[in-house]
């Protein structure tokens, strides 16, 4: 199941609850606009949802339900207990299709009807309120109901081409449904983009088809082409429920009519005159007749529907012959003896009951029940479906009884979470201290076993716990497509107001993340994306002379790098030319003199990051207040997060940003140095070597190395920490070497020795020592230790 | 364009849109005499027959498509000359 139908599906559930408790609050106080125009704004939306499914019963009940509603906002309509049951039953119905829509990813064309009638029962509703125009809100229901009746009894089927009537008469034979289908589309139905003709000439099981105008045409010079004035008719052996399903989109517009031999044979009858002619008795009206006669009529009706392969076949038809003259008797109708007679023989002589049916259809006619205008009467062959509910019975049963659907999703609490994410990670720390007190058994106690003990169950509660952490993260786990989202209407508006033309392209949508990661993104990236549109991507007539498409490009980028999310958003504008920023940060004295000199240009772009730094010429009111880049820095690396820019003049400009998928458990490498435990974030950690000391050269007072065939600079720790100690080789004069990956460029940190890594909740620094620079925070160890974790961009 | 116009007839080829209908209209206001050729046609969308039928214009040649042909010789009746 897609994301979207997830989504509609949730919503959905949540609205028609709502609906439901707002139906219930009216119940209580009628008078409530507040409550209506909330009730109405309800099913507005989830009618306005429905039409990105394809659910046409779901959109025509809440479609009905929302004209009914706006009624009664405006007060057109009062609001009743009869209104809120109908819309209750509405609003069950809507439910009952959403579950069929999640299960089956389909609806079945069976609830068809029932829409229909729902829908109606609300409409009704509102024509019979005190309309000041006297005008039914909604005409179409009014209209289209016409067409199945004033079409559907009359069949064309004089037109019938001889060779079709031959094929249709040897399928219902075989015992294949006929249907006559009248289809008769909307006037405006071209403006939808609906081609009837289209709809109609692929009709399932069709035999034969024809067209006929609605009305006369009119003259050429005044014909209005796009109001469809056509009518269909089809002659089909697709079986109901087949036409159904296709026609659900245009239930209203069809009428369907089942086709019995009889009318293919009365139309033979016109074709050969010496059969006799239709009766011209008018037939007798069911209705007229007493209860027995009618129910002997249905029995010898079922009787002769029997099939014809038996052998008692002609006492049977003499039988039901008999019995239908002793019918004609009791209701005085003995001019039709004659007629009975003749078809008697006819069956006689034909070994089959059929003339005898025929007869006994001509002559007592069934008078179709009320529905039968929309559901065709059950013709003979059919398996005769059940009577529609009538409208008190349109009940779904979810409202007492109420199977209560166990919801896939739920709501929790941001805070809720945030606990769980806090109390794994204690777990996590906590499961770190079992190692030691395992190495504690083993020196100080000399229990190996107990310590092997220890340390098989710590390889359990390691699994666990990291299988626990996965899931809890799972659980606060957004795609970032959650920001991205708004970016399309974003850079659409943002480029039509600086009468640029740019097209924006997302990669990587699904890509997760931690919520409070993927949220702290969303300032930063409107912000990169801003200055890309004012800044980077250039006027149409500006590109168009540099040889570029007139249109720029944005991309937007997420991808998942181990554990850590890179979000990438390059542009093909103008680019960041080095030499002016190097002005600018020199005029607003962000660099002095003498770096000015000695800056590269890749280091120069960058200073878009420092504080107080704008290079647009002119503030708009897009960006460029001087508060731009540095603060998206600011705000990405409060969640550990780095970002680097490049960027080619002329070219374009492409910006990285890395996240950790995850802020609550830190991964880092414990180095020791002078005696000390320091912590290096892993995500910064690119190798650690031993580097023999002849290897270290000294380039003008600095040390470095050549390490795979690049120049490393190399630094000691101690050095850095202002520790008075020079770094401590091993046994074979090897030095121990971290290196690291800062901005983008690696340098080699000199120390005494590795240790393990360790997963931390790292701490931030607070009070007195938030002022310590170097440290990006503290985390316990599970021996109860401090580890201080460095923040290598400060100290470097 | 899946209709070809000609001084005398129009030229309908494979599926006709509904976008073809109204430049038929015109041309046949222009020459009422026009007269269609509906052999290469597959589909034509209705705005289109409806002009047809309205205009009871004389079909020079029916639709190769048998089932097409079938549909618009109901619709057609007196344009075919039966």
């Amino acid at each position: 199941m897609n994301a979207l139908l997830e989504q509609f599906l949730a919503e959905s559930r949540e609205a028609l609850q709502s609906i439901g408790e707002k139906l219930l609050a009216l119940e209580k106080e009628p008078d409530n606009g507040d409550l209506l125009t909330e009730l109405f704004r309800l099913v507005h939306t989830l009618k306005g949802n429905s039409g990105l499914f394809d659910l046409p019963e779901l959109t025509r009940v809440l479609h009905a339900g929302e004209d009914l509603m706006d009624a009664v906002r405006g007060g057109a309509v009062a609001y009743s207990p009869l209104l809120a049951d109908r819309l209750l039953d509405a609003m069950d119905f809507v439910g009952m299709l959403c579950d069929e829509f999640e299960a089956h990813g389909r609806t079945d064309a069976k609830h068809i009807p029932v829409a229909v009638r729902l829908a109606e029962s609300l409409r009704s509703l509102q024509a019979t309120a005190p309309d000041d125009s006297g005008v039914p809100a909604s005409p179409t229901p009014g209209e289209v109901r016409e067409a199945p009746s004033d079409t559907a009894p009359p069949l064309p089927l004089g037109e019938l081409p001889e060779e079709i009537r031959m094929e249709a008469y040897r399928r219902t034979t075989a015992g294949e449904p006929l249907h006559w289908l009248a289809y008769r589309p909307d006037g405006d139905c071209f403006f939808q983009g609906i081609d009837p003709f289209y709809q109609a000439r692929q009709t399932p099981g069709i035999l034969w088809g024809n067209i006929t105008p609605r009305r006369a045409w009119p003259k050429l010079s005044e014909l209005d082409l796009y109001c469809c004035n056509l009518d269909f008719g089809v002659l089909t052996t697709a079986p109901l429920d087949e036409l159904e399903e296709y026609y659900r989109h245009a239930w209203d517009q069809i009428g369907i009519s089942p086709v019995s031999r009889r009318d293919l044979e009365n139309r033979c009858a016109v074709m050969a005159p010496h059969v006799p002619a239709q009766p011209t008795v008018q037939p007798i009206n069911r209705q007229e007749q007493p209860p027995e006669v009618a129910a002997l009529l249905a029995a010898q009706r079922e009787i002769l529907s029997l099939p014809d392969d038996v052998l008692w076949l002609a006492g049977r038809i003499k039988a039901a012959a008999a019995s239908l003259a002793g019918c004609l008797h009791a209701i005085g109708s003995e001019e039709l003896t004659a007629t009975l007679e003749a078809a008697r023989e006819e069956a006689l002589a034909m070994l089959s009951a059929a003339p005898l049916l025929l007869w006994l259809e001509s002559y007592f006619s069934v008078i179709p029940a009320a529905s039968a205008t929309l559901l065709p009467a059950p013709s003979l062959q059919d398996d005769a479906p059940p009577p529609p509910p009538t409208e008190g019975g349109i009940k779904f049963g979810r409202r007492i009884e109420d199977a209560f659907m166990a919801a896939k999703s739920i709501k929790v609490d941001q805070v809720k979470i945030d606990r769980l994410l806090d109390l794994i990670g204690e777990m996590v720390v906590a499961k770190n201290g079992l190692p030691y007190l395992a190495d504690r058994a083993d020196t100080l106690f000399g229990s190996r076993e107990l310590s092997r003990e220890i340390k098989s169950h710590y390889a359990v509660i390691n699994r666990i716990s990291q299988e626990m952490q996965d899931s809890i993260m799972q659980v606060s786990m957004m795609p970032i497509s959650f920001i991205l989202q708004r970016f399309p209407r974003l850079v659409r508006d943002t480029s039509q107001k600086l009468g640029k033309e740019v097209n924006l392209i997302l990669e990587g949508e699904e890509t997760e993340a931690d919520k409070h990661v993927i949220e702290s993104l969303g300032d930063p990236l409107v912000h990169i994306v801003r200055n890309s549109l004012d800044h980077g991507i250039e006027l149409p007539q500006v590109r168009l002379a540099l040889g570029k498409p007139a249109a720029g490009v944005i991309v937007i980028r997420a991808t998942q790098e181990s554990d850590r999310v890179v979000i990438e958003i390059r542009d093909d504008g103008k680019g960041i030319d080095p030499e002016n920023i190097k002005r600018k940060a020199y005029e607003k004295g962000i660099i002095d003199e003498e770096r000015l000199e000695r800056i590269s240009d890749q280091e120069a772009v960058n200073l878009v990051f420092a504080a107080g730094f704008s290079t647009a010429d002119v503030v708009s009111d897009l960006s460029g207040r001087g508060v731009g880049m540095d603060v998206v820095r600011t705000a990405v690396e409060k969640v550990n997060g780095t970002i680097t820019l490049e960027s080619e003049k002329g070219k374009g400009t492409r910006i990285r940003l890395s996240v950790p998928l995850s802020m609550a458990v830190t991964s880092v490498m414990v180095v020791e140095s002078n005696k000390q435990s320091f912590g290096v974030p892993m995500e910064s950690v690119m190798e650690t070597v031993r580097i023999p000391r002849a290897d270290i050269h000294t380039i003008k007072k600095c040390l470095a190395t050549v390490r795979r065939g690049r120049i490393v600079p190399l630094k000691s720790l101690n050095s850095l920490l202002d520790l008075n100690a020079l770094p401590m080789a091993n046994g074979e004069d090897e030095l121990a070497v971290l290196i690291v990956n800062v901005g983008g460029e690696r340098v080699g940190i000199m120390v005494d020795d590795f240790r393990e890594t360790v997963e931390i909740i790292l701490k931030p620094m607070t009070g007195v020592l938030a002022g310590l620079v170097a440290y990006s925070g503290s985390a316990l160890l599970g021996d109860g230790s401090v580890l201080m974790v460095l923040d290598l961009k400060e100290l470097l | 364009m899946a209709i070809t116009f000609t001084k005398y007839r129009a030229v309908f080829a494979d599926n006709v849109g509904g976008d073809d209908a109204e430049p038929l209209l015109e041309w046949l206001l222009k020459h009422p005499k026009g007269k269609i050729d509906l052999s290469q046609c597959t589909h034509l969308q209705p705005a289109n027959l409806q002009v047809l039928m309205a205009a009871q214009c004389t079909i020079l040649a029916e639709p190769k498509d048998k089932l097409l042909a079938q549909w618009l010789d109901t619709a057609l009746k007196p344009g075919m000359g039966k």
